[in-house]
């Protein structure tokens, strides 16, 4: 019982550390090809130097996300993936972001130093 | 100094009018009523501010029409573009327009004037007499409809008419609508397209959002300027202009 729980919680913060739990170097590429870059700036990613909105540099580290939500996995790619849905009011438009490639996404996002 | 000015220009302007056409006495507005054009300039507190969406109040109104056909000989229009036919300046009646064809593009034309040769009218008339003047121009050009249906019925319906009656309209072309500008790209074919900004991004949806509010920062020394959109108005453009394939 306590192995199964150690077990447990030692796959969950590999998961943590992971960020979202998605492949982060295809999150990069995904990145570059949605247009994140078009309004946020973004270090290491070419091009991604946009003014628009935020700056995403150590977004790991924000407690809460949009200004509104807390910064989870799960509110982050629901935040890519439908950002209306968090914030009906947002000029983030929705890209129709499946996901596995939201998840991805999220998961370069959380390496972002 | 700056009254005195304005009171020696609204005095020189009531004379000009008066001294015109002493029959039919044209109201000429005090200065505080006068529409100032846009300034240009590098200088800028800030972004500029959201864009306006604009319509002729008095589109299609045989009264206005008539008034304005008045105001376009006293503004001495006819000096340049004939009675419409065109002389110095292009012709109105035919369907050439450099700078658009939609009401809120002529107002902007007289507003702000346009490269070689037509003046800015900014801060010699007065809002009222402008749509007068412009309702009496797409009158004699045969454009008495009003391409923005109102209310739109689709997303892709209003971000059409957030095209048409927003700034994208003063540079862009879409064939078949009143879109008709040749100063940037002609857009009838956009979602075909497979990139943006001069081929310097992938045509996706966030790569368009970021380079329609800030394009200068993505390309600089493009000609393209910042559009700051409502954000319904900007997710619906994004429908329209996916539309165009």
């Amino acid at each position: 019982m306590r192995t199964i729980l150690l077990l447990t919680l030692a796959s969950l913060s590999l998961v943590l550390a992971s960020g979202a739990g998605g492949q982060a170097e295809r999150g990069k590429q995904l990145a570059g090809w949605y247009g994140c870059g078009s309004c946020h700036e973004i270090p290491g990613l070419r091009g991604a130097t946009g003014q628009v909105a935020p700056p995403l540099r150590r977004i790991a580290r924000r407690a809460y996300i949009t200004g509104s939500v807390p910064n989870t996995p799960t509110n982050l790619i629901r935040w890519i993936r439908a950002p209306r849905t968090v914030d009906a009011r947002t000029i983030m438009p929705d890209m129709k972001i499946s996901e596995r490639d939201a998840t991805d996404i999220a998961a370069f996002l959380y390496k972002l130093d | 100094m700056c009254s005195r000015f304005h009171n020696v220009c609204g005095l020189f302007w009531t004379l000009i009018v008066c001294g015109c056409s002493p029959a039919v006495p044209v109201a000429v507005p005090p200065p505080g009523h006068l529409v100032q054009g846009i300034r240009q300039s590098t200088l800028q507190p800030g972004p500029p501010s959201p864009v306006r969406l604009v319509r002729n109040p008095v589109e299609g109104d045989a009264e206005a029409i008539e008034t304005g056909k008045r105001l376009f000989g006293q503004f001495n229009c006819a000096g340049c573009h004939a009675g419409g036919g065109g002389a110095i300046g292009p012709a109105l009646i035919d369907d050439q327009w450099i700078y658009g064809s939609g009401a809120g593009n002529i107002f902007s034309t007289i507003i702000e004037g346009r490269p070689q040769g037509m003046p800015a009218f900014g801060g010699r008339i007065s809002e009222d007499q402008t749509w007068r003047i412009v309702a009496f121009v797409r009158s004699i050009a045969n454009l008495t409809e009003d391409p923005a249906p109102s209310p739109p019925a689709s997303g892709t319906e209003k971000g059409k008419a957030v095209f048409l009656h927003g700034p994208c309209v003063m540079c862009h072309t879409i064939r078949g609508t009143p879109a008709g500008s040749r100063v940037g790209p002609d857009l009838t074919h956009f979602a075909s397209r497979k990139t943006i900004a001069a081929g310097t991004l992938p045509n996706t949806r966030g790569h368009l959002a970021g380079w329609i509010l800030n394009p200068q920062n993505l390309k600089p020394g493009t000609q393209m300027p910042a559009t700051l959109l409502e954000s319904q108005d900007l997710h619906a453009l994004l429908d329209y202009l996916e539309t165009l394939k």
